[in-house]
Protein backbone atom coordinates (compact mmCIF):
# COMPACT_ATOMS: atom_id res chain seq x y z
CA UNK A 1 0.00 0.00 0.00
CA UNK A 2 0.95 3.62 -0.90
CA UNK A 3 1.21 6.03 1.49
CA UNK A 4 -0.30 8.34 -1.29
CA UNK A 5 -3.14 6.30 -1.50
CA UNK A 6 -4.21 6.52 2.76
CA UNK A 7 -3.78 10.16 2.68
CA UNK A 8 -6.08 10.60 -0.57
CA UNK A 9 -4.40 11.45 -3.58
CA UNK A 10 -5.69 10.50 -6.83
CA UNK A 11 -3.52 12.63 -8.87
CA UNK A 12 -0.17 11.72 -7.57
CA UNK A 13 -0.49 8.02 -8.17
CA UNK A 14 -1.89 8.08 -11.56
CA UNK A 15 1.76 8.90 -13.20
CA UNK A 16 4.68 9.03 -10.88
CA UNK A 17 8.00 9.26 -13.23
CA UNK A 18 11.56 8.81 -12.23
CA UNK A 19 14.93 8.97 -13.70
CA UNK A 20 17.32 6.13 -14.11
CA UNK A 21 20.75 7.05 -13.98
CA UNK A 22 22.85 4.28 -15.78
CA UNK A 23 26.64 4.28 -15.78
CA UNK A 24 28.32 1.44 -18.08
CA UNK A 25 31.70 1.36 -18.24
CA UNK A 26 33.75 -1.38 -19.63
CA UNK A 27 33.99 -2.86 -16.12
CA UNK A 28 30.29 -2.62 -14.51
CA UNK A 29 26.72 -0.96 -15.01
CA UNK A 30 25.29 0.36 -11.96
CA UNK A 31 21.85 1.65 -12.43
CA UNK A 32 20.43 4.00 -10.08
CA UNK A 33 16.78 5.05 -10.02
CA UNK A 34 15.88 7.87 -8.17
CA UNK A 35 12.87 10.35 -8.05
CA UNK A 36 13.19 13.38 -11.23
CA UNK A 37 14.93 16.15 -8.83
CA UNK A 38 17.79 13.17 -8.36
CA UNK A 39 17.63 13.79 -4.38
CA UNK A 40 16.13 10.41 -3.48
CA UNK A 41 17.40 7.46 -4.48
CA UNK A 42 14.69 4.68 -4.90
CA UNK A 43 16.98 1.86 -5.66
CA UNK A 44 20.42 0.91 -6.67
CA UNK A 45 21.54 -2.30 -8.61
CA UNK A 46 24.66 -3.30 -10.21
CA UNK A 47 25.94 -5.83 -12.49
CA UNK A 48 28.27 -6.92 -9.19
CA UNK A 49 25.16 -8.00 -7.18
CA UNK A 50 23.67 -10.68 -10.00
CA UNK A 51 26.58 -12.13 -10.85
CA UNK A 52 29.78 -13.91 -8.86
CA UNK A 53 32.28 -13.63 -11.71
CA UNK A 54 34.02 -10.00 -11.67
CA UNK A 55 34.61 -10.23 -15.55
CA UNK A 56 30.63 -10.45 -16.01
CA UNK A 57 29.91 -7.67 -14.31
CA UNK A 58 29.78 -5.51 -17.67
CA UNK A 59 28.35 -7.97 -19.29
CA UNK A 60 24.85 -7.25 -20.79
CA UNK A 61 23.32 -10.52 -18.79
CA UNK A 62 24.24 -9.11 -15.86
CA UNK A 63 23.05 -5.56 -17.15
CA UNK A 64 19.58 -7.15 -17.80
CA UNK A 65 19.10 -9.19 -14.68
CA UNK A 66 20.15 -6.18 -12.78
CA UNK A 67 17.62 -3.79 -14.74
CA UNK A 68 14.81 -6.28 -13.96
CA UNK A 69 15.43 -6.32 -10.53
CA UNK A 70 15.46 -2.38 -9.95
CA UNK A 71 12.06 -2.14 -12.20
CA UNK A 72 10.41 -4.57 -9.59
CA UNK A 73 11.66 -2.42 -6.49
CA UNK A 74 10.80 0.93 -8.23
CA UNK A 75 7.53 -0.28 -9.54
CA UNK A 76 6.78 -1.79 -5.77
CA UNK A 77 7.32 1.93 -4.78
CA UNK A 78 4.91 3.47 -7.42
CA UNK A 79 6.68 4.56 -10.01
CA UNK A 80 5.12 4.22 -13.68
CA UNK A 81 8.12 5.70 -16.07
CA UNK A 82 11.45 6.34 -16.45
CA UNK A 83 13.40 8.95 -18.34
CA UNK A 84 16.75 7.59 -18.71
CA UNK A 85 20.32 9.56 -18.49
CA UNK A 86 23.11 6.89 -19.94
CA UNK A 87 26.36 7.97 -19.04
CA UNK A 88 29.93 6.20 -20.08
CA UNK A 89 32.93 6.76 -17.84
CA UNK A 90 33.69 9.72 -19.97
CA UNK A 91 36.54 12.56 -18.39
CA UNK A 92 39.78 10.68 -20.04
CA UNK A 93 38.30 7.82 -20.36
CA UNK A 94 36.36 5.85 -22.89
CA UNK A 95 32.95 8.40 -23.90
CA UNK A 96 30.64 5.41 -25.36
CA UNK A 97 28.85 3.23 -22.71
CA UNK A 98 29.99 -0.26 -22.60
CA UNK A 99 27.91 -3.37 -23.03
CA UNK A 100 25.09 -3.12 -20.34
CA UNK A 101 24.04 0.14 -21.62
CA UNK A 102 21.19 -1.19 -23.86
CA UNK A 103 20.36 -4.05 -22.72
CA UNK A 104 19.44 -2.90 -19.47
CA UNK A 105 17.47 0.48 -21.27
CA UNK A 106 15.57 -3.19 -22.95
CA UNK A 107 15.39 -4.52 -19.70
CA UNK A 108 13.74 -1.67 -18.22
CA UNK A 109 11.20 -1.53 -21.17
CA UNK A 110 9.86 -5.16 -21.32
CA UNK A 111 9.60 -5.08 -17.45
CA UNK A 112 6.62 -3.08 -18.28
CA UNK A 113 8.27 0.19 -17.28
CA UNK A 114 7.17 3.77 -19.48
CA UNK A 115 10.33 5.22 -21.14
CA UNK A 116 10.49 8.80 -21.69
CA UNK A 117 13.63 10.93 -22.29
CA UNK A 118 16.88 8.83 -23.44
CA UNK A 119 19.58 10.98 -22.70
CA UNK A 120 23.78 10.49 -23.04
CA UNK A 121 24.93 12.70 -20.08
CA UNK A 122 28.32 11.44 -20.18
CA UNK A 123 30.88 13.92 -18.76
CA UNK A 124 32.89 15.63 -21.64
CA UNK A 125 35.97 17.96 -20.44
CA UNK A 126 36.50 20.89 -22.00
CA UNK A 127 40.13 19.70 -22.29
CA UNK A 128 41.54 18.60 -18.69
CA UNK A 129 43.82 15.98 -17.62
CA UNK A 130 45.69 13.45 -20.02
CA UNK A 131 44.87 10.27 -20.53
CA UNK A 132 46.66 7.72 -18.58
CA UNK A 133 48.96 5.87 -20.74
CA UNK A 134 52.18 8.34 -21.59
CA UNK A 135 52.91 9.21 -25.13
CA UNK A 136 53.74 5.72 -26.36
CA UNK A 137 50.91 4.04 -25.10
CA UNK A 138 49.89 1.37 -23.04
CA UNK A 139 52.98 -1.17 -23.27
CA UNK A 140 51.26 -4.84 -22.29
CA UNK B 1 23.52 -7.80 6.79
CA UNK B 2 22.56 -6.42 3.16
CA UNK B 3 18.80 -7.61 4.81
CA UNK B 4 19.28 -5.67 7.66
CA UNK B 5 19.88 -2.57 5.75
CA UNK B 6 17.33 -3.24 3.19
CA UNK B 7 14.72 -3.37 6.20
CA UNK B 8 15.90 0.03 7.14
CA UNK B 9 15.69 1.70 3.95
CA UNK B 10 12.24 0.40 3.61
CA UNK B 11 11.14 1.75 6.91
CA UNK B 12 12.36 5.57 5.98
CA UNK B 13 10.25 4.90 2.82
CA UNK B 14 6.76 5.28 4.73
CA UNK B 15 7.21 7.91 6.52
CA UNK B 16 7.75 10.17 3.35
CA UNK B 17 5.61 11.78 1.15
CA UNK B 18 5.09 12.76 -2.00
CA UNK B 19 5.00 16.70 -2.89
CA UNK B 20 4.31 17.59 -6.36
CA UNK B 21 6.51 20.45 -8.05
CA UNK B 22 5.13 23.10 -10.10
CA UNK B 23 7.08 25.72 -12.31
CA UNK B 24 7.18 29.53 -11.51
CA UNK B 25 3.87 31.76 -12.11
CA UNK B 26 5.70 32.87 -15.26
CA UNK B 27 5.67 29.71 -16.61
CA UNK B 28 2.38 28.69 -15.99
CA UNK B 29 2.53 26.97 -13.01
CA UNK B 30 2.09 23.41 -14.61
CA UNK B 31 3.12 19.93 -12.92
CA UNK B 32 6.60 18.75 -13.73
CA UNK B 33 6.15 15.98 -11.44
CA UNK B 34 6.29 14.60 -7.83
CA UNK B 35 9.48 14.22 -5.38
CA UNK B 36 9.32 12.26 -2.32
CA UNK B 37 10.39 13.78 1.21
CA UNK B 38 10.17 13.43 4.62
CA UNK B 39 10.68 16.67 5.72
CA UNK B 40 8.65 19.68 3.41
CA UNK B 41 12.14 21.62 4.90
CA UNK B 42 14.63 19.21 2.91
CA UNK B 43 12.65 19.92 -0.30
CA UNK B 44 14.12 23.22 -0.62
CA UNK B 45 17.19 23.36 -3.64
CA UNK B 46 16.02 20.36 -4.88
CA UNK B 47 16.47 20.98 -8.58
CA UNK B 48 14.15 19.88 -11.44
CA UNK B 49 15.00 19.12 -15.23
CA UNK B 50 12.31 19.57 -17.44
CA UNK B 51 12.21 19.90 -21.51
CA UNK B 52 10.13 22.36 -23.40
CA UNK B 53 7.82 19.76 -25.01
CA UNK B 54 6.23 18.97 -21.53
CA UNK B 55 5.75 22.28 -21.15
CA UNK B 56 4.37 23.16 -23.88
CA UNK B 57 3.43 20.13 -26.29
CA UNK B 58 5.47 21.15 -28.96
CA UNK B 59 7.48 18.17 -30.32
CA UNK B 60 10.09 20.27 -32.18
CA UNK B 61 10.98 22.34 -28.72
CA UNK B 62 12.17 18.67 -27.19
CA UNK B 63 15.90 19.83 -27.00
CA UNK B 64 15.62 22.54 -25.02
CA UNK B 65 16.09 21.55 -21.59
CA UNK B 66 14.70 23.97 -18.46
CA UNK B 67 16.00 23.87 -14.87
CA UNK B 68 13.85 25.01 -11.96
CA UNK B 69 15.04 25.09 -8.32
CA UNK B 70 12.09 24.31 -5.72
CA UNK B 71 12.45 27.82 -3.28
CA UNK B 72 9.32 27.21 -1.60
CA UNK B 73 6.57 24.57 -0.13
CA UNK B 74 3.12 25.04 0.40
CA UNK B 75 0.57 21.80 1.78
CA UNK B 76 2.08 19.58 -1.07
CA UNK B 77 2.74 21.62 -3.85
CA UNK B 78 6.32 23.01 -4.43
CA UNK B 79 7.18 26.08 -6.08
CA UNK B 80 10.30 26.47 -8.08
CA UNK B 81 12.54 29.26 -9.53
CA UNK B 82 14.00 28.95 -13.26
CA UNK B 83 17.84 28.75 -12.81
CA UNK B 84 18.69 28.01 -16.37
CA UNK B 85 18.63 26.56 -19.34
CA UNK B 86 20.21 24.16 -21.43
CA UNK B 87 20.52 22.83 -25.07
CA UNK B 88 21.31 19.25 -25.73
CA UNK B 89 24.72 17.77 -26.41
CA UNK B 90 23.45 16.27 -29.31
CA UNK B 91 21.65 19.04 -31.09
CA UNK B 92 24.39 21.19 -30.56
CA UNK B 93 26.69 18.33 -32.09
CA UNK B 94 24.48 17.95 -34.52
CA UNK B 95 24.49 21.42 -36.17
CA UNK B 96 28.39 21.39 -35.88
CA UNK B 97 29.96 20.86 -39.30
CA UNK B 98 33.52 21.03 -40.96
CA UNK B 99 33.89 24.45 -42.93
CA UNK B 100 31.74 26.22 -41.08
CA UNK B 101 32.49 28.33 -38.06
CA UNK B 102 31.48 28.52 -34.73
CA UNK B 103 30.84 31.37 -32.89
CA UNK B 104 30.54 31.54 -29.20
CA UNK B 105 29.62 34.44 -27.34
CA UNK B 106 29.04 34.23 -23.15
CA UNK B 107 27.59 37.27 -22.29
CA UNK B 108 26.56 38.04 -18.19
CA UNK B 109 23.86 40.77 -18.22
CA UNK B 110 22.03 42.68 -15.79
CA UNK B 111 18.11 42.91 -16.44
CA UNK B 112 16.18 45.70 -15.63
CA UNK B 113 15.22 44.04 -12.40
CA UNK B 114 18.50 43.44 -11.43
CA UNK B 115 18.47 40.07 -12.30
CA UNK B 116 22.09 39.01 -12.99
CA UNK B 117 22.41 36.34 -15.36
CA UNK B 118 25.32 34.08 -18.10
CA UNK B 119 23.78 34.04 -21.71
CA UNK B 120 25.86 31.40 -24.08
CA UNK B 121 24.98 32.54 -27.68
CA UNK B 122 26.02 30.32 -30.82
CA UNK B 123 26.19 31.14 -34.03
CA UNK B 124 26.96 28.65 -36.98
CA UNK B 125 27.80 30.49 -40.19
CA UNK B 126 27.52 28.58 -43.75
CA UNK B 127 30.84 28.39 -44.88
CA UNK B 128 34.23 29.67 -42.96
CA UNK B 129 34.36 33.53 -42.12
CA UNK B 130 37.41 35.31 -41.79
CA UNK B 131 38.25 36.12 -37.74
CA UNK B 132 37.64 39.38 -38.55
CA UNK B 133 34.46 38.60 -39.14
CA UNK B 134 33.89 36.23 -36.56
CA UNK B 135 35.21 38.80 -34.32
CA UNK B 136 32.96 41.65 -35.69
CA UNK B 137 29.92 38.90 -34.80
CA UNK B 138 31.30 38.17 -31.69
CA UNK B 139 30.90 41.69 -30.49
CA UNK B 140 27.76 42.52 -32.01
CA UNK B 141 26.15 39.76 -30.36
CA UNK B 142 27.80 40.71 -27.21
CA UNK B 143 26.37 44.57 -27.33
CA UNK B 144 22.81 43.03 -28.64
CA UNK B 145 22.09 41.11 -25.31
CA UNK B 146 23.10 43.41 -23.18
CA UNK B 147 20.52 46.18 -25.09
CA UNK B 148 17.95 43.44 -24.97
CA UNK B 149 18.39 42.19 -21.32
CA UNK B 150 18.80 46.09 -19.83
CA UNK B 151 15.25 46.67 -21.29
CA UNK B 152 13.38 43.59 -20.18
CA UNK B 153 12.16 42.66 -16.45
CA UNK B 154 13.99 38.63 -15.78
CA UNK B 155 10.72 37.08 -16.91
CA UNK B 156 10.63 38.60 -20.06
CA UNK B 157 13.90 37.67 -20.81
CA UNK B 158 13.93 33.84 -20.18
CA UNK B 159 10.86 34.41 -22.16
CA UNK B 160 12.36 35.63 -25.08
CA UNK B 161 15.73 33.53 -24.64
CA UNK B 162 13.26 30.19 -24.22
CA UNK B 163 11.41 30.71 -27.39
CA UNK B 164 13.91 31.89 -29.22
CA UNK B 165 12.97 35.24 -30.11
CA UNK B 166 16.04 36.45 -28.79
CA UNK B 167 18.16 34.20 -31.11
CA UNK B 168 16.24 35.11 -34.16
CA UNK B 169 16.64 38.61 -33.68
CA UNK B 170 20.30 37.84 -33.40
CA UNK B 171 20.09 36.29 -36.68
CA UNK B 172 18.63 38.72 -38.78
CA UNK B 173 21.93 41.52 -37.23
CA UNK B 174 24.01 39.17 -37.67
CA UNK B 175 23.16 38.16 -41.49
CA UNK B 176 24.31 41.47 -42.62
CA UNK B 177 28.04 40.79 -41.78
CA UNK B 178 28.14 36.93 -43.22
CA UNK B 179 25.25 34.18 -43.80
CA UNK B 180 24.52 32.52 -41.00
CA UNK B 181 22.85 28.86 -40.69
CA UNK B 182 21.69 28.74 -37.58
CA UNK B 183 21.65 31.14 -33.94
CA UNK B 184 21.09 29.40 -30.60
CA UNK B 185 20.55 30.24 -26.92
CA UNK B 186 22.63 27.40 -25.95
CA UNK B 187 22.92 28.00 -21.91
CA UNK B 188 21.81 30.36 -19.43
CA UNK B 189 22.71 30.25 -15.91
CA UNK B 190 21.48 32.68 -13.07
CA UNK B 191 24.27 34.15 -11.09
CA UNK B 192 22.49 36.56 -9.04
CA UNK B 193 18.98 37.09 -7.69
CA UNK B 194 17.85 41.02 -6.32
CA UNK B 195 16.83 40.58 -2.58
Amino acid sequence: MNYSTVIGDPMAEKDRWGVANIYSSFNNTIITITDITGAETITQWSGGKVVRADRQEASPFAAMEAATRAAEDAKEKGIVGLHIKVRAPGGNGPRTPGPGAQASIRALARAGIKIGKIEDVTPIPHDGTGRPGGKRGRRV
Amino acid sequence: MAKARRRRARDTWKEKRWYKINTPKSLGEAEIGTTPARDPEILKKRRVESSLKDLTGDFSKQYIKLYFQIDDVAGDTATTKFIGHKVTTDYVRSMIRRGTSRIDALISVNTKDNYKIKVHVLAITTRRAKSSQQKLMRETMENMVQEIALDKTFDELVEAVVTGKMASEIYHQLKKIYPLKRVETIKTQVVEEPT
